[in-house]
Order: C-alpha cells, then sequence, then structure tokens
C-alpha cells in the first residue's frame, strides 16, 4: 500500500513522520524500501498483511497510527449525512446470493463530466493512479480512502433500469476498458443489465459502459463479493486491479454504505448533478460479531507480562475496539465493520501485544525440560555417509529434482502446471544431474572429479506417488574397484543389509573412465556398536604368492581366506592379478592379528597351513 | 717435515674450499701417488729403527685426519648444493579433501545450534497433500495468503509439491507424541520462472516447540539467541509484528544490515534490516487441526530461507547456481 504523507495527514496529526513509519513496521506494516517523493509528498510503501484489507486505505493506516499515538482520527465521512431517500427505483436482482452479499447502489443525473481539481489530481498521483475526469477520479479517491471499491456505469448505456448478479454463461464476450476481449466462462461472476454482461464483478467493468466525457447520468455502485470468487476471476483472465486487490480479500458490507456516501457528496461537490435513487440490495445483512478473550490466557501467551484487564482494554480503545468486562477473567470485544480479521480470542491477543509492543516482550529461552529425541534417522544417515564420502574426497552437489529426463529409470511423476519447460517432471535418478556437473566441471578442472549427492528420487508405484532418498556418486579417472572400495568402506563403517548385488556401478564413458553408482540411503543404519577399527592388536604380516586356474573368482577366494582362520584380520590384494602360463597369478597380504598374545612367524604358521590346504582344495591352488 | 706444520696448513687450504672440483685437487696434493702423505712415507725409510716408529703412526693419524676431514667437507659441499637447488618458495602440495554443499554446511551450522538447546533433526515428504501444506496450517481453500504460494501440482488440488517445510510441523504434530522440539531443513517448491533470486527449488529451515506454557518469550529469547550465533553476539535485532496464517500472534525477526549497518542500501532494499526469521505462536486452528487441545499445549514455530544466507555468506550471487551443479569448490 502507498501511503502518501500529505493525504495520511487529513486524517491524524503527528510530528515525526520516519518515526510513524517506525511504529508501523513493528505493529505488522513493514515499510518496504526508502520514502520516495511524488506529487509533492513523500510516499511510503507498506506492505500490508493478506486479512487486513482494511490497510488498504489511507484511513486503515491512519487508525493504526492514531493506535500508536494514542490519538483520534478525523473521520472523512459524516455519518449523519444520510442518503437522499428516493428509493428503488432501480432493479438490482442478485441470482447468487452466496457471491454477491450486498450491490449497494446510487442514481445521479445532470452531471458535468469534466478534469479534476488539482487537490484530487496530486492525491491519485501522489498515490499512483492518473487522473481521467473528476467522476472516475472521485471513484479512485473513495477507493483509496476508505478502502472500498465502487464501479460507475453510464446510464444510457445501460438497457432499462435494472442490473442482474449472475454467473456466466460459457463463452459469454465481455470487453473491457483498454479494449482487452474476455472469454467468460461458468464461475465467472458478471454484472448484466439484461442484455449484455457490463462488468466482471469486483475485478473490472466493461469499456462501452465506462463514464466518458458525454456521460449526464450514472449508476454508481459498491458491492461486497465472496472474496474467493473474485480473486478466482482475477487469477482466471489475468486482471489484477485496484478494485479486485481489495474485493478479494474480506471487506465487510457496511463499508458499501460509507463509500457511497462519501462518494456522493464528492459528485455532487465537484461534478455538480442530482441524486435520483438508492437502490440497497443486501440480502442477508451481517451478524455483529464479538470476541471473547480470556486475560490469563493473553499472560500466557505473553510470557512474563501481567496485563490487568483495565491495560488490556486501554489498548483495545486505542484501536478503537469496543469492550467490557466478563466476570474476572474475560473480556468481550466488539468487533468493528473495519476488522474483519479478528475472529478468535488469539487475534485479540496479538492486538493487545503488537500494540503494546513486541519490543517490550521478555526474552528467554524455554526451561522445560528437552524432550526425547526423535531425530530421523535419514537426517543421521545423509550427515554420516556425507562425512565418509567427503573424507574420501567426494565432493556434495545438491541438484534440481524438477527436471527432463529422456530416459527415466522409474515410471515419473509429471508435473501439471510447471512454467520451466525444461522442470515438468521429477527426477527418477541423481544420475543425469551428476553427470551435467561432472561434465561441467571437467571443462576447467584438471584433477580428478569426484561428486556426490544425496537426494531424492521420486517415481509412481501402484498409483502411489513415492519418493525415496539415493546416493549417488559419480568420478572421473576412476575403476570399476575404486567406487565397490567406496562402496565397502560403507558397508564396513554402516549397519547395513546391502548385499554386493545391490550395488550396481554403471560405466559412463570408457574413455574418460567415468564410473555412476546410486544406493538407497535407508539401507544403510546408524552403527550402535563401535567397530573394532582401533585396536591394541599384535599384528604379523605374511605374504601368499599363488597360482590358481584362469577363471578362479579372486574375490570369492579372499572370502573364503576370511572364514578360514579365525586370526585373519585382513586380506589385501598386493597387486593385480595377471594371466600368467595360463594361469592366473594371485599374490595376497595376509594380516593376522591376536587381541591376547604375541604373534610369530611360527605360531601363525599351522593357519596359514590351514589357508593353503583349503586353497589347494577348493580352487586347485599352487603356491608360487 | 712438520707433521704439525702439514695438518695446519692442510686444514687452513680445506677451509677456503668451496667447490667439490677443489676439493679433488686438495685430495690429490695430500693423498695422492705424489702426494703429501706418500712424500712422508718415502722418508721413512731414512730413519733410525726407533723413530720410524713413532714418525710412522703419526703419519698415520694425519692420513686418517685428512681422510676424515675430507669426507666431511664432501658431505657438507653436497648439502649445500642441494640447498641451493631446493626452492621452498614452490606452493605446498595441499591433500584432497572433499567438501560439503554450502547449503549442507549451513544446516549443520545452524543444526549445531539446536541440536544443543534439545531440538531434534526432523524429515518429511515433499510430495505433499492439500491438507498438511495447507488446511491443518490454517491456509483452508481460499484463503487470501494461497496467493502467495504458487504451487506445483502433480495432481490439483490434492498432491502437490510442498510449498514451505511447515508441512513437516502438521506431519510431526499429528504423528509424534508431545512435547516435541524440532528443526526441519529441507527443500520446498514454488512454481516460479527461475531467475536470480528467485528458483522453483529453494531451502527452508523449520523449528517448532509444542509443549505446556510456552510462551513469546520462549520464541523471542530463542530467536534472539540464535541469530547472535550465526551472526556474532553484537548483531542489532528488531523483533515486530508479521502475518502468517499458521501462527498467532505472528512475528518478524529482522537484523540490521551488515553492509550498510541500517542506513539502507541494495542488499536489504533500502530497509536498513534483513528479514531473517518469520515466526509465532502455533495458531490455535493448527492445534485443533492436529488433534491436539490448544487449552493445554501451546508453541511457536519459525523459519527462515537458507539460501539468501548461503548466497550472502559464500558470495553467491545468482541462486540458480546453487542447485544446477555448477558449484565447484576452487581450493
Amino acid at each position: 500500500m502507498k501511503v502518501p504523507i500529505n493525504w495520511l495527514r487529513d486524517y491524524i496529526q503527528f510530528d515525526d513522520e520516519q518515526a510513524l513509519v517506525n511504529g508501523l513496521t513493528a505493529i505488522g506494516h513493514l515499510q518496504d524500501g526508502p520514502a520516495k517523493k511524488v506529487a509533492g509528498t513523500r510516499v511510503y510503501d507498506l506492505e500490508i498483511r493478506q486479512n487486513r484489507p482494511d490497510c488498504l486505505s489511507v484511513i486503515g493506516i491512519a487508525r493504526e497510527a492514531a493506535a500508536i499515538l494514542n490519538s483520534k482520527i478525523n473521520n472523512p465521512v459524516d455519518s449523519s449525512a444520510a442518503l437522499p431517500s428516493v428509493k428503488d427505483k432501480t432493479k438490482i436482482t442478485i441470482q447468487e446470493p452466496n457471491l454477491c452479499y450486498r450491490f449497494n447502489s446510487v442514481t445521479i443525473g445532470g452531471l458535468k463530466i469534466g478534469s479534476s481539481p488539482a487537490w484530487l489530481v496530486q492525491k491519485l498521483a501522489a498515490y499512483g493512479i492518473k487522473s481521467i475526469n473528476n467522476l472516475v477520479d472521485i471513484t479512485n479517491f473513495v477507493m483509496v480512502e476508505l478502502g472500498q471499491p465502487l464501479h460507475a456505469f453510464d446510464l444510457k448505456k445501460i438497457a432499462g433500469n435494472s442490473l442482474i448478479i449472475r454467473l456466466a454463461k460459457s463463452g459469454e464476450k465481455l470487453t473491457v476498458l483498454g479494449n482487452k476481449k474476455l472469454s467468460l466462462d461458468k464461475q465467472d461472476l458478471v454484472i448484466t443489465d439484461g442484455d449484455k454482461v457490463v462488468a466482471l464483478a469486483g475485478v473490472i467493468g466493461a469499456g462501452e459502459s465506462a463514464v466518458s466525457q458525454k456521460t449526464t447520468a450514472i449508476i454508481l455502485e459498491a458491492a461486497t463479493y465472496n472474496h474467493a470468487s473474485v480473486r478466482r476471476s482475477s487469477r482466471a483472465h489475468e486482471i489484477r486491479t485496484e478494485a479486485s486487490t481489495r474485493l478479494e480479500k474480506f471487506l465487510h458490507p457496511h463499508l458499501t454504505q460509507l463509500a457511497l456516501q462519501r462518494a456522493v457528496e464528492l459528485i455532487l461537490l465537484l461534478c455538480g448533478g442530482k441524486v435520483i435513487d438508492h437502490t440497497d440490495s443486501y440480502p442477508k445483512p451481517a451478524a455483529q460479531v464479538s470476541v471473547i478473550f480470556s486475560i490469563k490466557r493473553l499472560n500466557l501467551l505473553a510470557g512474563g507480562v501481567l496485563f490487568s484487564p483495565s491495560g488490556a482494554q486501554s489498548i483495545l480503545n486505542k484501536l478503537e475496539l469496543p469492550s467490557a468486562r466478563l466476570g474476572e477473567d474475560q473480556i468481550k470485544v466488539a468487533i468493528p465493520y473495519f476488522r474483519t480479521d479478528l475472529t478468535q480470542e488469539v487475534d485479540i491477543i496479538e492486538e493487545v501485544l503488537r500494540i503494546w509492543g513486541y519490543d517490550k516482550i521478555p526474552s528467554h529461552l524455554p526451561k522445560q525440560p528437552a524432550p526425547k529425541n526423535i531425530d530421523s534417522q535419514s537426517a543421521r544417515m545423509a550427515e554420516q555417509v556425507g562425512s565418509l564420502l567427503v573424507a574420501a574426497g567426494y565432493d556434495e552437489q545438491i541438484t534440481d529434482p524438477l527436471t527432463f529426463e529422456t530416459a527415466p529409470k522409474l515410471d515419473p511423476i509429471k508435473l501439471e502446471n510447471s512454467l520451466n519447460a525444461d522442470k515438468t517432471m521429477l527426477r527418477t535418478s541423481l544420475k543425469y544431474n551428476l553427470l551435467n556437473a561432472l561434465k561441467w566441471q571437467q571443462k576447467f578442472r584438471k584433477e580428478q572429479i569426484k561428486l556426490f549427492e544425496i537426494g531424492k528420487v521420486y517415481y509412481k508405484e501402484d498409483n502411489n506417488y513415492k519418493e525415496k532418498t539415493m546416493l549417488g556418486l559419480i568420478a572421473d579417472s576412476t575403476s570399476y574397484f575404486d567406487i565397490k572400495g567406496l562402496f565397502a568402506l560403507l558397508q564396513e563403517r554402516f549397519e547395513t543389509k546391502l548385499k554386493d548385488s545391490d550395488l550396481k556401478i554403471e560405466t559412463v564413458d570408457v574413455n574418460d573412465k567415468i564410473y555412476f553408482a546410486e544406493i538407497e540411503m535407508d539401507k544403510f543404519k546408524e552403527t550402535r556398536i563401535i567397530r573394532p577399527s582401533y585396536q591394541p592388536a599384535h599384528l604379523l604380516l605374511q605374504d601368499l604368492s599363488l597360482y590358481v586356474p584362469k577363471n578362479a573368482r579372486v574375490g570369492e577366494l579372499i572370502t573364503d581366506i576370511y572364514q578360514a582362520s579365525k586370526l585373519i584380520q585382513k586380506v589385501v590384494l598386493g597387486e593385480e592379478p595377471r594371466i600368467q602360463h595360463g594361469q592366473k597369478t594371485v599374490f595376497l597380504n595376509l594380516q593376522f592379528s591376536s587381541l591376547r598374545t604375541n604373534l610369530t612367524k611360527e605360531g601363525v604358521e599351522p593357519e596359514k597351513a590351514k589357508i593353503i590346504l583349503l586353497l589347494q582344495k577348493k580352487y586347485k591352488a599352487q603356491i608360487r | 717435515m712438520d707433521i704439525d706444520q702439514t695438518s695446519k696448513s692442510f686444514h687452513s687450504k680445506l677451509s677456503q674450499i668451496k667447490t667439490s672440483d677443489q676439493l679433488e685437487k686438495l685430495k690429490i696434493s695430500y693423498l695422492g701417488r705424489n702426494g703429501q702423505i706418500n712424500s712422508f712415507l718415502r722418508l721413512l725409510k731414512d730413519l733410525p729403527q726407533e723413530e720410524k716408529r713413532t714418525f710412522g703412526d703419526k703419519i698415520n693419524n694425519l692420513k686418517k685426519e685428512i681422510e676424515n676431514a675430507i669426507g666431511q667437507k664432501t658431505i657438507t659441499l653436497a648439502q649445500n648444493k642441494t640447498k641451493q637447488d631446493f626452492d621452498t618458495s614452490l606452493p605446498g602440495k595441499k591433500p584432497h579433501v572433499g567438501h560439503f554443499h554450502p547449503t549442507t554446511q549451513m544446516i549443520f551450522r545452524i543444526n549445531a545450534f539446536f541440536r544443543y538447546l534439545g531440538y531434534s533433526v526432523y524429515e518429511g515428504p515433499e510430495i505433499e497433500t492439500d491438507e498438511y501444506n495447507f488446511a491443518k496450517l490454517n491456509l483452508p481453500q481460499d484463503h487470501p495468503a494461497r496467493d502467495l504460494q504458487d504451487t506445483l501440482y502433480i495432481k490439483e488440488p490434492q498432491i502437490l509439491l510442498r510449498t514451505h517445510t511447515s508441512s513437516v510441523e502438521t506431519r510431526a504434530l499429528t504423528n509424534e507424541r508431545l512435547p516435541i522440539r524440532i528443526v526441519v531443513p529441507g527443500k520446498s517448491y514454488r512454481n516460479e520462472t527461475s531467475n536470480a533470486t528467485n528458483n522453483s527449488i529453494f531451502y527452508q529451515y523449520e523449528g517448532l516447540v509444542v509443549d505446556q506454557g510456552i510462551s513469546m518469550a520462549h520464541l523471542k529469547g530463542t530467536l534472539i539467541e540464535f541469530v547472535k550465533w550465526l551472526y556474532g553476539p553484537r548483531t542489532k535485532t528488531r523483533f515486530r509484528c508479521k502475518y502468517y496464517p499458521q501462527v498467532e500472534p505472528g512475528a518478524g525477526l529482522d537484523v540490521e544490515c551488515t553492509f550498510c549497518w541500517g542506513k539502507g542500501c541494495s542488499v536489504c532494499k533500502y530497509r536498513g534490516y534483513i528479514e531473517v526469521l518469520g515466526a509465532g505462536m502455533v495458531h490455535p486452528n493448527e492445534l485443533k487441526a492436529c488433534n491436539i487441545d490448544p487449552a493445554k499445549w501451546s508453541g511457536f514455530a519459525f523459519g527462515l530461507g537458507l539460501d539468501r544466507l548461503v548466497m550472502l555468506h559464500f558470495g553467491i550471487e545468482d541462486i540458480r547456481k546453487l542447485y544446477d551443479g555448477s558449484l565447484t569448490f576452487v581450493d
């Protein structure tokens, strides 16, 4: 909301402008950017809360200012000046009382449309609205002043003295101000004259029936609609107007009456003319809202501040919220028409606290004992697995799950309304993004690139939408066995039900030696027991050099060695097996260890013999 | 024929030696076939028997002394030579270590603070339902505040990508026992055309406490402690009223802009302060929607956007660069 300071001063007196704006920021209307000088006054842009349409008006801001300054506003609407009693000559039919709560109108004749006086032009210019003519300017002025949009139709362009508020027919046409042609749908609420559509209700009027220099008589209306209906139409036709911005929020129907009174006063003053008729269709008048709140509850939420009932009431007074005590603890607040946001106890509590001052609320940590830890396993594992990979020299990537995959691994989930053509589905694998990242880095990094990502993949399964967290690894200038070794390290470090067969290592590029692997993160569990990787062990190393048949599986042979001797701590492949004289050479370092005794070469001899015997039998191994 | 004199003159010559060539010449002149030592030995045969022995010993000692000294000098010369060739100004060789993504680093940093205060790190799904992402958060259909959320739909209106991590609040409040104290770092999604400051994916960090007797003072205390921990103990803060449908009273915590110290600059959009946190007391409607009695329990919630924080901290100017795989560690 743009607040021209000179305009604000019409309703409230204050000295220090910046102090006031700081105060408005503190109570919920953030100053957005520095003041700008427009049309001879400084204009502040305030960020208005979604539930405060009353503050989309200068009078609303003045009320907030009055609460800060503890003073009163000058109300511009003379509430004693009733609208003329000539009544109900216009026929107004609300066909959708659930979408249009009140349709209030006056008919004025004998008008002289011309240019506006300088004060009006300047006020609108400061707010950011261009002057059109005196009549249109008045409707805009009253909207910005009071927050209620108004619309004037040229009476000559309205067939008969009749307005019907109904839902549009599918495909019905409307050409609006600015010559934009709309094709309406069945959910659009429209105003018609029985003949043609004259406005998209709450959003914009037809160009044809707009007020022009030739206009001499008008129907001026102020209405309250279902906010959701206005928002839907405004979105559907991509038209946001000053009117729709206000009417798509909760406005009170009472405001229509005040707005018409004010507008009529100004029209008679600036355009001349005479009120011919006042027709008000208000099928179900709004009930008076009142809210009861508890002082105890207020003090509990305030955390150590002790409001007395009268103390709280005096704050409510500053906000023009009349209140009355109900016994010891409770206070009943009558909610005025301009505060549609106040509907329950906590709303009133916030009012008291924000005007009293958030800066005065005490500040301390909760003294309640910390509850039971409920860390998500997934979060803990991501930290621990990630740390191990970082230690192994891998750089983490976080990439956008919104993507486009040409060959998804799983049944992909598509998005219905993505604005970006390259982000129409959710990834089914971490591969594509990681490979892209690697290729990008290859352009300017000479050293080896090793990347990982711990992130989700998404897929459809039996018509359910699923997501699961994966670990993706990619590296160049590497080998199958480097990736497999990293995997072995993870297996060693964490509890896992993962089998070797779960690891699918993909050769992405043979020349660049790029390998990729993807593992489900929920296969890893935190280790509860500290593994004996650091021990006060007595170690003894022995080499074992063998020939085995060409087709022997060396990995299985190594697994068997672990099984064969309890003293074996570790078996390391000394060099890559080679084929020699039609046989495979295997060079192993055996690491024997014992927690109890000093191992000697002679001591491990029987163990080594046991191993050799097994290998001779099972693998037809020969000692080299 | 003075052995002592010879020794003295050898050492004085040796001390002048600068190169191994010179040393080699010196060595030959003393130990060579026609060198000093041999010329002494040649004199031996003419000496009487008893002098032969003492003089012979002296010559042998001198020979050993010279050999040792030359040996020593050889080593010193070699070392000097290496020293001259060894350029210590060359850069050292850093071991290669991996890195966490900047956002992860920030999450770990913040987690550390909240873990210390007894919070659990909690996660929830990214594919969400309208119920958990909106309805239970006091954001019913047609609520004006839904306008702020440009939702990415998988199946409109029920299945969507969560627009904030607040959806995990309602998950936790529905599924976990009270009291509860959690933080939720995670991805969120908005349907936006990507540019330098907006991206369809972004990171939020959410916090939630529900217990008996939780007040605004606890919220304020927690947030101010947190911000001082993150930005430094002298950080100036501003705690003001702010609207979020899922909390009431609602609050915002701003930090004085560290680029202009409150004067107003492009970083803080000329506000002097940077909005860091949105927060407030959990709305009774949210508690009720999660089957919690607001008369018995109260709580606070807060949320912050991580990306801006990460970008300021790491000097990254385009949010898209955070998550498009182009971040390269350049150390």
